[in-house]
Order: structure tokens, then C-alpha cells, then sequence
């Protein structure tokens, strides 16, 4: 199963970007759809949330037997070298399942800190790693005043004797609690929000000095606040250039928002099937409500969502890669903007036409509308972006 | 299929055009040379003046033609749908006849669905085609026919079924709009031009040979222009824009513009000019606003999202899909930002928005922009009916309660006109 699986993602990772799969990404959705569908019904899925750990060993395990955890490192570090689209097609299906697993954390926003900072030695170390599974991976970046602010980092970083001392105070670092090792930015130079002066280390999570307190999220991830009191790492835990980490920090957000993009239309995309089935078979009146227009046309407003989504989601996917910082800056700040419309649209439109069914703990819409609720603020909300969009020039 | 690369069509293009381009030509004599070739419609099958191009490399020749000045075939106008009308139900001898003249723009052709008392309900018409001897012979009005006054030929929806279903008894005609059985009649819009017409047919005439498809399908044809429609609605250009280059060519093609494409000028501010904006904004200084800049934030956004969604939608099409219901979309996407960029051309002018005519800023587009836009939503099926496409066709809702189902046309409930 898994070399069939792994033999077919390669040949087709050199196919160039197209809207519609080959039978191989067809074949790559089906097996990740058959994992999720296997793995993350409701029941099984409240289980993982109540586990100790907030994520399976199971599941995360199977991921990366299938070859999905590495599959957008590069094949030099024992990764795929898999493109954007199979990133989405991964994604989305996530979404679709509701999936709780620290693949944000550990394999988008630390798999990129680490692809775009990280020394050869240190690539092929904690890429290999963490693609196999065996290691864990956190982004400790947001803190208290921060809000969507990326530049507004506190907690500091300093030289003493070789060894870089930190202190300071991170935020809902998502599965903060299960890493193995945290990225953490500090600033080295420069007042709480200039952009120069931001530097990355790399903190196994078990140093002294380290206060890790870990609670869920409303769409039942785990997510920890960090305190780190004179912290102590050697001088080669700085990842990236001293002082530049923006940069980094802004890539690696961008890339999570594209994950997230994606992850959002496998969940919007349910959101409406499982509405319009609601619409079908649910009467009142005597026939099925969905026979009544008003109704129809909000699900027509749904789809319409769910496909600017997508679009928008195909967008944000291939702007991952544009080399030209402020067009990518734009890219994203749109596509994080839709997504959040779309989102809302969506999660909420969801949840009215389900009526009172759809406000319950033990129906399925619930728990859509809390990951898209989630995601509609995630690296920043519909108003974060579109005043950072009207504080640009477009660039087109 | 042939395998085609970009590079490949680029400079198979590149090198017709550089051997075959030159302004001195005549408009006519130019676009037989590209229907010739193929390359005015590449995408069209080879045998009736394309070259089986995908859709989806048709913009690399676009560039191309840019590139060294040449015209292009131009592809707005309701001579497009009934190409593609053709193409799809036309049998031989309709494309021999009418391709050919659709290509180079000699025919001018209009679309005879509407009437007074079927706009939404366009399966409700009651304009009767009857057999008499060996002639059809065609008796009602039709509505909203763009270029009726000037078009050669008409796409004609006519009940030949009063005991049919509504749906059953409709049937498809090409009529020749240029006999005295027919009667035009200009209708004013509120933005003073004057692009649609009324119909009124008398006794006109239609040969056998130009009803399309079979007796009873005239629904399912017509689905197929108004699909055609709806999708054109999404990727609205700026055509009626005047060649600003120097030379015989392009005064023949200004003078077309001017006639022939008169009833379109006003589409780009139907758009809603989103190309306009920020150039307005700074040079108004509005762009210094925070509200305003803002609401261009929504409308860019907007805009994007409908652009890639219609770029899948042509990369379907180009991988040989046909156009579905899923072109309902991309119009409803459009209709949002035509709505969206008038606000925003609005909030930029401010009170110069209200002037009138040349008054008004970039002389009169911003005043035509605000009171153009509402027939984005309106014109080639309402907002609201391509959300019933959508919550019945895509979504595959119940079908409304309707009271006409499955009963002969003759007793169903008649649309009334007050």
C-alpha cells in the first residue's frame, strides 16, 4: 500500500499546476479521504479530542507511512518535492474531516521556518524527523499584544557567554503542549514592533526555564501558552539570520494561510452538502424545505462561497512561491480575506438552515462551524487583512 | 487531440501574423484572411474557420495579435452565441451559410427569446409558429432584442405545440429579420442609449430549412445560447473600446464600432470599470481616505475571487467540458462586481458623481457606470434566477412547485401584461 502510493506521488509531482486532478492526485484524494473516513467519523474524532495528548499516534502515524507528512520536502531531505496542488488536495481533504491533528504546526509552519532558515545539517535532521513522524514541531510566535500584528514581538533574545538567553511570554501557540521542539521568535534588536530585530530559535521543549500550559480550542485543538524564564540555548539554535527573521516569520505565516485556505474549502464543501441533504430531507409544511426559495437561494449563496473559496484557494496555493514580496504580501492578504467571507458565509449559512439541529453538540454542522469560526480568525481576520489590503498598493 | 505547447502556438501565431498583418488591408478582406486561417477563432473546430486550439492557449494568440497591433475577430455581440448556437445544433448547411459571415462581421444577428409576458419565465412565450403550405409563419412580440433594428438574422424561440408542455411545445428558428413581416422598435434605457428593441412579428415568414434541431427542442437550443450568454456575462471585455492606432484599418474598425457595436458601448460600465478605479482614486486624492481605500480593499478582493473563478472556468471548457449551469457563477460573480465598483467609482467622485453627461468625471463614465451597473444583475437571467440554476441544477434542490407541469401549454395559467 504504501510504496503504491509513494511510486504514484512521484510521477506525477512533475506535472505543472492545472485546475482539475490527474488520476494520480485523484488517486492521492482517494487515499488520504479513505484514511480520514476510516479514522475521524464524530465519535472517534470527540475521542481524540479527550485524549491526553489531543491528537492520534494512530492517525499521525498512518500519515506518514503514507508519505504525507513529507510530501512538500524537498526529496534532498527525504520529502516528495510535492507542489501546491497536492498540498491542497491533502488540505483539503483534512478539512472535510475535521482533522485535529498537529500537521499546522509541526509540517506547514515549522516544516517551513525550517525549509526557508534552517542550515543543511538542520534540514536534514528535523525534515526527516519530523516527515517520519517521530518528532513533534511548534510555531511559538503570537504573544498578549500582538493581536495580527506580526512585528510586535517582546520576548528577548540575548547573547551571554555563547549561549542565547531567552525570556518572554508566547501565546496560543498551536499544539504548543506536544512539541518536541518549539520555534521561537524573540526580538534581538529594536523597539516591541519594528520588523528589524526579529531572530528564530529553535527551543527543544524540555529546557529548564520553559512553562508550558496547554488548554483546547473552541473547534477542539490544542493550543499553549509559553513562558520562558531565562532560557538557555546554544548559539547554533538561531535559525535564520540574526535580526532578519521577518521575513521568515511572514513566509511562514503566508504558507499557513494557504493551508488554511485550502483546509477551509474541504470543510465549507461539507458544510454544503450536508445542508443541501438537510434541505431535501427535512419537512415542514409538508413537503421538504428546500422546496422553498428563499432557502434555495441561501444555499445558492453558500456555493457561490464555497467556490470563491476555492478559486481563491487555487490563487493563494500557486502565490506561495512568487518570488516578489509585495505581490505575495497582496496575494495573501486578499486570499486570507475571502476565505474569512467565505468562511462566515458558509459556517453560519450552515448552521441557520439547520435550525435548531444545527446549535447541538452531537449534530455535525457544530463542529464545522467552530473550525471555520476558527480558521475566519486565523493568521488574521477578514478586516486585519482588508485594512492591510487598503494600506498597499495593488500590485497588479 | 494534437498536443499543443505554449511555445509552439506562440510562434505558429507570431509567424502568420508577421506574414500575414498589415493595416493597409481592408477590414473584410482582413478577417477572411483570418477565417481562412484559423487563427481569428482558434478555438474553433478546423474545418469551420478555427484550428481545434484549447481554449485555454486561445490567450497566448490574444498576445500575440496585441503584440504586433492586429485586429482581432471581434467576439462580443449576439453573433457569438449564434455561432456557437450553430456549431453546437446547426445542421451542414446552416454553418455554410452563416459561419462564415458570423466571422467576419458582415451578418449582424439578434436573439428573439424575450417577450412582454415571459422574461424570467422565457419558457413561457407565446409567439406561434405555424405551418402554412411549405412556409413557417411566425405571430408575436418579442423584447430586449439588442441590434434588432440592425441584425440580418434572428435567433427565434416560437411556441409550434399548444398542446405540448410548456417546455415540449417550443421550437428553434433562425428567421430572416430583413422581410416586412418584422418590426422594430427602439426601447430608451435609463443611461440614454437605446441598445434593445421590441419585435413585432406579422405574418413573417421562416423557410423549414432554418428551424434548428428538432420540433420540441426548441428549449433545450435555446438552454444552449443562454448558457453561451451567461458565460460571456463572466469574462465581460472592454469591447467597443476605439483602437487609438492610425491607419485605414482602424478607421474602418472605429466606424464598425460606432454603428454596428453601438449598443454594446455601454457594457464595460455595466462591468463596472473596476480597471478605472485606482487611477481615479489617485488622481481625485480619495485614495488618501481610509473608508475609501477600504471599500477598493472589498472590491479588489471581490474581483479576484471572480477572476480565478473564471479562470477555471475556461481551463473546464478548455479540458473539454461543456458549459454546464456552473456559468450561472461566474455571472452572479460579475453582477457582485459591477455592484461593488460602482459604490466605490461613486465614493471616489462623490458629488461629481451625480452630474449627468459630460459633466460627469472621465466624460460621463462614472455617471454611466452608476447608472448602468443594474442591468448587470438584470440582463442574461436575473441574479435571483441563476440562484434557482444553481439551487436546482448544481445543487439538485427540489424543483419549485410549479403549476404548470406536465400539462398541455393551452391550459396552463397564462402570464398577464398590465
Amino acid at each position: 500500500m504504501r510504496s503504491n502510493v509513494i511510486s504514484s506521488l512521484k510521477v506525477f509531482w512533475g506535472f505543472k499546476m492545472d485546475f482539475e486532478l490527474s488520476n494520480e492526485q485523484q488517486l492521492l484524494k482517494d487515499s488520504v479521504s479513505r484514511l480520514i473516513a476510516d479514522n475521524y467519523d464524530l465519535q472517534k474524532r470527540g475521542a481524540i479530542i479527550k485524549s491526553a495528548d489531543g491528537y492520534s499516534k494512530t492517525v499521525w502515524k498512518q500519515l506518514a507511512d503514507l508519505g504525507l507528512l513529507g510530501l512538500s520536502f524537498s526529496s534532498n531531505y527525504g520529502g516528495f518535492d510535492g507542489g501546491p496542488v497536492e498540498q491542497m488536495i491533502i488540505l483539503e481533504a483534512f478539512g472535510t474531516g475535521l482533522l485535529i491533528e498537529p500537521y499546522l504546526a509541526t509540517i506547514v509552519l515549522s516544516g517551513t521556518a525550517i525549509q526557508s532558515a534552517a542550515d543543511e545539517n538542520k534540514k536534514s535532521e528535523l525534515l526527516s524527523a519530523i516527515s517520519n513522524g517521530d518528532h513533534l514541531m511548534a510555531f511559538a510566535h503570537s504573544e498578549r499584544l500582538s493581536r495580527y500584528q506580526l512585528s510586535q514581538v517582546e520576548t528577548r533574545a540575548q547573547l551571554k557567554n555563547g549561549n542565547w538567553i531567552l525570556n518572554g511570554e508566547k501565546t496560543t501557540v498551536l499544539h504548543g503542549g506536544i512539541a518536541d521542539t518549539i520555534i521561537v521568535t524573540a526580538r534581538t534588536k529594536g523597539s516591541d514592533r519594528s520588523t528589524d530585530g526579529i531572530s528564530l530559535f529553535l527551543v527543544p521543549a524540555k529546557t529548564k526555564g520553559i512553562t508550558i500550559n496547554s488548554y483546547p480550542t473552541i473547534d477542539g485543538m490544542q493550543a499553549a501558552d509559553i513562558k520562558l524564564s531565562n532560557v538557555s540555548v546554544p548559539q547554533n539554535a538561531l535559525l535564520g539570520e540574526c535580526d532578519k527573521g521577518f521575513l521568515i516569520i511572514e513566509n511562514i505565516e503566508q504558507h499557513g494561510i494557504a493551508a488554511v485556505a485550502a483546509e477551509s474549502v474541504g470543510a465549507m464543501q461539507c458544510v454544503l452538502d450536508m445542508t443541501v441533504d438537510y434541505l431535501k430531507t427535512r419537512t415542514q409544511f409538508g413537503r421538504p424545505i428546500g422546496d422553498f426559495q428563499v432557502l434555495q437561494h441561501r444555499a445558492a449563496d453558500m456555493y457561490v462561497a464555497v467556490e470563491e473559496a476555492r478559486s481563491i484557494a487555487i490563487y493563494a496555493a500557486m502565490m506561495t512561491t512568487e518570488k516578489d514580496t509585495e505581490k505575495r504580501r497582496h496575494a495573501m492578504a486578499t486570499t486570507k480575506a475571502q476565505i474569512g467571507i467565505s468562511c462566515r458565509e458558509v459556517g453560519q449559512g450552515g448552521v441557520q438552515l439547520h435550525g435548531g439541529i444545527g446549535i447541538t453538540e452531537e449534530y455535525a454542522i457544530g463542529h464545522y462551524f467552530k473550525r471555520l469560526s476558527m480558521i475566519e480568525r486565523q493568521f488574521g481576520d477578514v478586516e486585519h487583512h482588508m485594512t492591510t489590503l487598503s494600506m498597499m498598493d495593488s500590485p497588479d | 487531440m494534437t498536443e499543443y505547447t505554449e511555445d509552439y502556438v506562440r510562434k505558429e501565431a507570431r509567424t502568420w501574423l508577421e506574414n500575414n498583418w498589415d493595416p493597409n488591408l481592408d477590414l473584410f478582406e482582413w478577417r477572411n484572411k483570418l477565417a481562412d486561417s484559423g487563427w481569428g477563432l482558434p478555438n474553433w473546430p478546423s474545418n469551420w474557420y478555427g484550428r481545434d486550439l484549447p481554449v485555454g492557449l486561445v490567450p497566448i494568440v490574444e498576445e500575440e495579435f496585441q503584440r504586433i497591433g492586429a485586429l482581432p475577430i471581434p467576439k462580443s455581440g449576439i453573433r457569438m452565441l449564434a455561432a456557437a448556437t450553430i456549431l453546437n445544433h446547426g445542421t451542414e448547411m446552416h454553418k455554410e451559410k452563416f459561419l462564415r459571415r458570423i466571422v467576419t462581421g458582415e451578418d449582424v444577428w439578434c436573439q428573439l427569446f424575450s417577450e412582454p409576458g415571459s422574461g424570467s419565465d422565457l419558457a413561457g412565450a407565446t409567439t406561434k409558429a405555424v405551418m402554412v403550405g411549405n412556409k413557417w409563419v411566425v405571430n408575436g412580440q418579442k423584447v430586449w432584442t439588442t441590434s434588432a433594428h440592425k441584425a440580418h438574422w434572428g435567433l427565434l424561440l416560437a411556441r409550434t405545440d399548444m398542446d405540448a408542455t410548456k417546455h415540449d411545445g417550443l421550437s428553434y428558428f433562425i428567421i430572416d429579420m430583413k422581410q416586412p413581416g418584422v418590426e422594430t422598435q427602439p426601447l430608451k434605457q435609463m443611461n440614454g442609449y437605446a441598445s434593445f428593441n421590441q419585435v413585432f412579428l406579422t405574418d413573417a415568414e421562416v423557410l423549414p430549412d432554418f428551424q434548428v434541431s428538432e420540433l420540441g427542442d426548441g428549449w433545450k437550443v435555446a438552454t444552449t445560447t443562454l448558457m453561451h450568454e451567461r458565460r460571456a456575462a463572466d469574462s465581460l471585455r472592454a469591447w467597443g473600446q476605439v483602437p487609438s492606432s492610425e491607419g485605414p484599418i482602424y478607421d474602418q474598425e472605429r466606424a464598425e464600432i460606432e454603428t454596428t457595436m453601438a449598443p454594446y458601448k455601454w457594457y464595460p460600465q455595466r462591468a463596472g470599470r473596476v480597471d478605472l478605479i485606482m487611477q481615479r482614486a489617485k488622481e481625485t486624492g480619495a485614495i488618501k481616505d481610509p473608508a475609501v481605500r477600504q471599500e477598493i480593499a472589498k472590491l479588489m478582493t471581490l474581483h479576484k475571487s471572480a477572476e480565478w473563478t473564471a479562470r477555471r472556468a475556461r481551463s473546464a471548457q478548455e479540458q473539454g467540458k461543456p458549459q454546464g449551469p456552473e456559468g450561472s457563477l461566474g455571472k452572479l460573480a460579475a453582477s457582485n462586481v459591477a455592484r461593488a465598483a460602482a459604490k466605490v467609482h461613486t465614493m471616489i467622485s462623490g458629488a461629481h458623481s451625480m452630474l449627468s453627461g459630460d459633466d460627469s468625471p472621465e466624460n460621463g463614465t462614472v455617471a454611466e457606470v452608476l447608472i448602468s451597473f443594474p442591468a448587470s444583475s438584470i440582463a442574461g437571467g436575473t441574479d435571483e434566477i441563476q440562484k434557482n440554476i444553481i439551487s436546482e441544477r448544481v445543487l439538485d434542490m427540489p424543483k419549485e412547485t410549479r403549476f404548470d407541469a406536465g400539462k398541455p401549454f393551452k391550459d396552463i395559467p397564462r402570464n398577464t401584461i398590465s
